[in-house]
C-alpha cells in the first residue's frame, strides 16, 4: 500500500524524526495558513508536475490550493493538500531503506547529496550513494549507523545526527512493515536542525493484519493509484471475513472480453496471450486457493456486471488443489441467472474438471449458451485466439 | 539424482493437520514420499494419515531423528517463527508452502537459514517434485502422475500454476522432467532462479532447464547474468509473464508480491532481453515453449 506524503511524515515522526510544521487541507477555502502548498497524490515527481508551490500569504496559499484540489495531477485526482512551513535548507541529503533483490536484505541507501535528482547521481556520481545491507534480525545499530554515515562521507560534525536519524528510519521501516521508506531530502537548517522535508513510502500490503491502526489511519487506494471503481468496491467484499480461496481479486479495464482466469502466474500468462492475439480484457482477476462455491458466484456476477462484453475466457492451468467442479457451480449458477449471448471459451483442467465441464455443458443447453469447452490436451495460450476471434465474430453480428 | 529432494527425502509437516495440509499429506505419501511425523502445537499424540503428531520440533526429530527436509504449511502469521524452529533444529532444507508471508518476516528467514547453510524454497512454493522418487506439498495435486514422468528437463517457475501447466505443456510434447519445483514470485526468495539454475547445471540428469518468470524483482536478469558468465551451460528456454502491465499504470500490485514495478526496473521486457541477449531462449506465448525446447535438445 503506497502512503501519501501526510501520512509517511506521520509515521516518521511518531519515530522521533522530525517533520516540518504543516496542516492537511481539502478545499482552497480552508486553509488558514501560506507556505509551501503540497499536492497530495501518490505519484512521485510532483514537484515536476507543478504539484507543489511555494506561497508566503494565506490568499496565495488559498489560490494554490484551490487550483490543485480537484485537479489531476500524475494520473490521479488531487483531494488534499499538505500546506507546510517552508524549511531553511542549508544542505540536502537523501536516505532511503528498501529491501536488496540480490542480498535478500533490508538496505540502507544514503547520500550526502539528495534532493529531487536522486537517480541522476545515482547514474552519474554512484560513488556518492552508499548502500548498505542490514541484517534484519539484527537491525540497526547507532554505532553501525555512524559507521556508515562515515563512510558517506558526511561532515564529523553531521555524522552522529544523521545516523540518528538512519537508526529511527530503520526502527520506523521494521515496524510499520515497509518495503520501502524514503526520506528526500533530508534538509539540514542553517541552526544544525535535520528535518524530513520529503517522504514517500510504501507498506507491505501481507503485513496490515499485524497494522490494525493502519487499517483506520489509512484508507483503501486502489491499484491504479485512482479511486477504486463501483465494480471493484464489491469484488473486494468476496475475500472479507472469508478465508477460504481468494475470489475478490479485480480490476476493472476498459476491453469487452470478460476474463476469469485462475493462479497468478497462469493469469499474466493468459493476459499476455490475450494481448498477443489483439484481445483486450474488460477485467483482470486471480482467483485460487479453492474459493468455495458462493465466492465464485459472486465474482461472476462482478466480472459479466461490466457493460460492453462480447466474450468471456474461463482459463487456467491444471489445478493442484482448487476443485474445477466447486468453481465451475458457482459460475454456472451466475450464468443461470445472467443468461449472456456472447461467446464463452473455456480451458481448465484439475481435481474434479469431468463433474465441472459436465456442470457447464448441462448448463449451456438448459439455458442456451454458446460455449466452447477445452480441456488439458489444448494448450492453455492457444484459447486466447480462439476466444479473441469468437468475440470478434459476436461483436460483427451485433452491430448488423 | 536431480535437485533437492529423492528417494532418501524424509518429511516433517509443520501445520499438518490444517485442511489443505492433511489433504496434501495423503497426497504425498500416495506418490510415496515418506512422511515421518507433523508438528502443530497443541495436537502432539495425534494423526493424520497414519503419521504421528508433535507439539514441537524438538519433540519430532526426537522421535525420528533421520528427518532431512520440512515443509513448511502454516499461516502467514506463524511462518516465520515455524521456519526459525526448524533451522534452530538443524533441517536443511526447508519447503515453505505458506503464501502472503510479510517481506520483514521473508528477510529475516532468509538471514536465518544463510547463517544455518540450510535451503529454502519459498515462500509461496507449490512444492517441489522429482518424478518417480518424491513430491513435496500440492504440487501436481491428486494426479501428479499426469503431469510428471521422469526424464531430462529442469522445470523452474515463479507461479505455482504454471508450475503445473509449464510440466504439462513438455509431458505432451514426450519430455520428463528431472525435478519441477515452485520457487515462488515473493520479493525475496529462499532459491531464486540462480540458484536453481546452479542446481540444475550441477545435476547430471538434467539436460535442459526451462523457467517461467514473472514482472517484478531481479532473479531473472541475475539467472542471465550466470548464463551469460557461462556458469550455466545447458539450454534454458523461458517464459516470462506480465508485458501487459505495460497497459496499465506503474506500481500495480499484480500475480504475485513481487510483481511490482518501480521505476522500470523488473519490466518482463528488460528480462526478456537480458535472458535473450546471454543465449537463452524466450518464448513470446507460453505454448511456444516446447517448439524451442525441440530446438535445442
Amino acid at each position: 500500500m503506497k502512503l501519501y506524503e501526510f501520512e509517511s511524515k506521520q509515521l516518521v515522526a511518531k519515530y522521533g524524526i522530525k517533520i516540518p510544521q504543516g496542516k492537511l487541507f481539502d478545499s482552497g477555502a480552508a486553509v488558514d495558513r501560506a507556505g509551501v502548498v503540497k499536492a497530495q497524490v501518490l505519484a512521485g515527481k510532483r514537484g515536476k508536475a507543478g504539484a507543489i508551490k511555494m506561497t508566503s500569504s494565506v490568499e496565495d496559499a488559498k489560490a494554490a490550493a484551490s487550483q490543485l484540489i480537484g485537479s489531476k495531477v500524475l494520473g490521479e485526482t488531487v483531494h488534499r493538500v499538505l500546506v507546510e512551513d517552508k524549511v531553511d535548507i542549508a544542505k540536502e541529503f537523501f536516505i532511503s531503506i528498501t529491501y536488496d533483490t540480490r542480498t535478500k536484505l533490508p538496505t540502507l541507501l544514503l547520500s550526502s547529496e539528495g534532493g529531487i535528482e536522486i537517480e541522476e547521481l545515482a547514474k552519474t556520481a554512484p560513488g556518492k550513494l552508499v548502500r548498505f545491507g542490514i541484517d534484519p534480525q539484527e537491525g540497526l545499530p547507532g554505532w553501525k549507523a555512524r559507521e556508515i554515515v562515515k563512510q558517506a562521507g558526511f561532515a564529523p560534525d553531521l555524522i552522529a545526527k544523521v545516523a540518528d536519524v538512519c537508526e529511527r528510519l530503520y526502527r520506523c521501516f521494521a515496524s510499520c512493515d515497509a518495503t520501502i521508506f524514503e526520506i528526500n531530502p533530508l534538509a539540514l537548517t542553517a541552526e544544525g536542525d535535520l528535518i524530513a522535508a520529503g517522504t514517500a513510502a510504501i507498506i507491505d500490503d501481507d503485513s496490515m493484519y499485524r497494522h490494525k491502526d493502519f487499517v483506520a489511519m489509512f484508507p483503501p487506494r486502489s491499484a491504479f493509484d485512482r479511486a477504486p471503481t463501483k465494480l471493484e468496491l464489491e469484488a473486494k467484499k468476496i475475500d472479507e471475513g472469508d478465508h477460504r480461496g481468494i475470489a475478490g481479486k479485480y480490476i476493472e479495464l476498459d476491453g469487452d472480453i470478460a476474463m476469469m482466469t485462475s493462479g497468478g502466474g497462469g493469469s499474466l500468462t493468459n493476459m499476455d496471450a490475450l494481448l498477443k492475439y489483439g484481445g483486450k480484457p474488460a477485467n483482470y482477476t486471480e482467483y485460487g486457493g479453492n474459493p468455495p462455491t458462493e465466492k465464485m458466484y459472486k465474482l461472476t456476477k462482478v466480472i459479466l456486471a461490466k457493460p460492453g462484453i462480447n466474450g468471456c475466457w474461463i482459463a487456467g492451468g491444471i489445478a493442484s488443489n482448487t476443485r474445477v467442479d466447486v468453481t465451475f457451480e458457482g459460475i454456472a449458477q451466475a450464468l443461470r441467472e445472467m443468461k449472456p449471448k456472447f461467446p464463452i471459451v473455456i480451458r481448465r483442467a484439475g481435481p474434479g474438471e469431468k463433474e465441472g465441464f459436465e456442470i457447464m455443458r448441462k448448463l449451456a443447453e438448459e439455458v442456451g449458451l454458446d460455449l466452447h469447452l477445452y480441456g488439458a490436451e489444448t494448450p492453455m495460450t492457444s484459447t486466447a485466439k480462439i476466444v479473441v476471434d469468437l468475440a470478434k465474430k459476436y461483436q460483427e453480428k451485433n452491430k448488423k | 539424482m536431480s535437485i533437492l529432494i529423492n528417494k532418501n527425502t524424509k518429511v516433517l509437516i509443520q501445520g499438518i493437520t490444517g485442511r489443505e495440509a492433511s489433504k496434501v499429506s495423503g497426497e504425498m505419501q500416495a506418490y510415496g514420499t515418506k512422511i515421518l511425523a507433523g508438528v502443530t502445537p497443541g495436537k502432539g499424540g495425534q494423526e493424520v494419515n497414519g503419521v504421528p503428531v508433535y507439539d514441537t520440533v524438538a519433540e519430532a526429530l526426537q522421535n525420528h531423528n533421520d528427518i532431512n527436509t520440512c515443509l513448511t504449511y502454516v499461516p502467514p502469521f506463524a511462518a516465520k517463527d515455524a521456519v526459525l524452529e526448524a533451522l534452530h533444529y538443524g533441517i536443511k532444507l526447508i519447503d515453505v508452502i505458506t503464501e502472503r508471508v510479510p517481506v520483514l518476516d521473508a528477510s529475516i528467514m532468509l538471514a536465518a537459514a544463510r547463517k544455518a547453510h540450510a535451503t529454502i524454497v519459498g515462500p509461496t512454493s507449490v512444492g517441489i517434485i522429482t518424478p518417480g522418487e518424491c513430491k513435496i506439498g500440492p504440487i501436481g495435486g491428486n494426479n501428479p502422475d499426469r503431469i510428471f514422468k521422469k526424464g531430462n528437463i529442469g522445470v523452474v517457475s515463479k507461479s505455482g500454476s504454471m508450475t503445473n501447466e509449464t510440466s504439462w505443456l513438455l509431458r505432451q510434447a514426450g519430455f520428463g522432467q528431472s525435478t519441477a519445483l515452485g520457487i515462488g514470485g515473493d520479493v525475496l526468495a529462499g532459491l531464486p532462479f540462480p540458484d536453481a539454475l546452479l542446481l540444475f547445471e550441477r545435476d547430471a540428469e538434467t539436460k535442459a532447464i526451462v523457467m517461467f518468470g514473472e514482472l517484478g524483482g531481479t532473479y531473472e536478469e541475475q539467472a542471465a547474468e550466470l548464463i551469460k558468465q557461462k556458469k550455466i551451460t545447458k539450454p534454458v528456454v523461458a517464459f516470462i509473464a506480465g508485458r501487459f502491465a505495460d497497459y496499465l499504470p506503474p506500481s500495480m500490485q499484480l500475480g504475485h508480491a513481487g510483481a511490482i514495478i518501480e521505476g522500470g526496473t523488473g519490466s518482463p521486457q528488460g528480462k526478456m532481453k537480458a535472458l535473450a541477449d546471454a543465449g537463452a531462449m524466450v518464448a513470446d506465448a507460453h505454448h511456444e515453449i516446447t517448439e524451442l525446447l525441440k530446438e535445442v535438445i
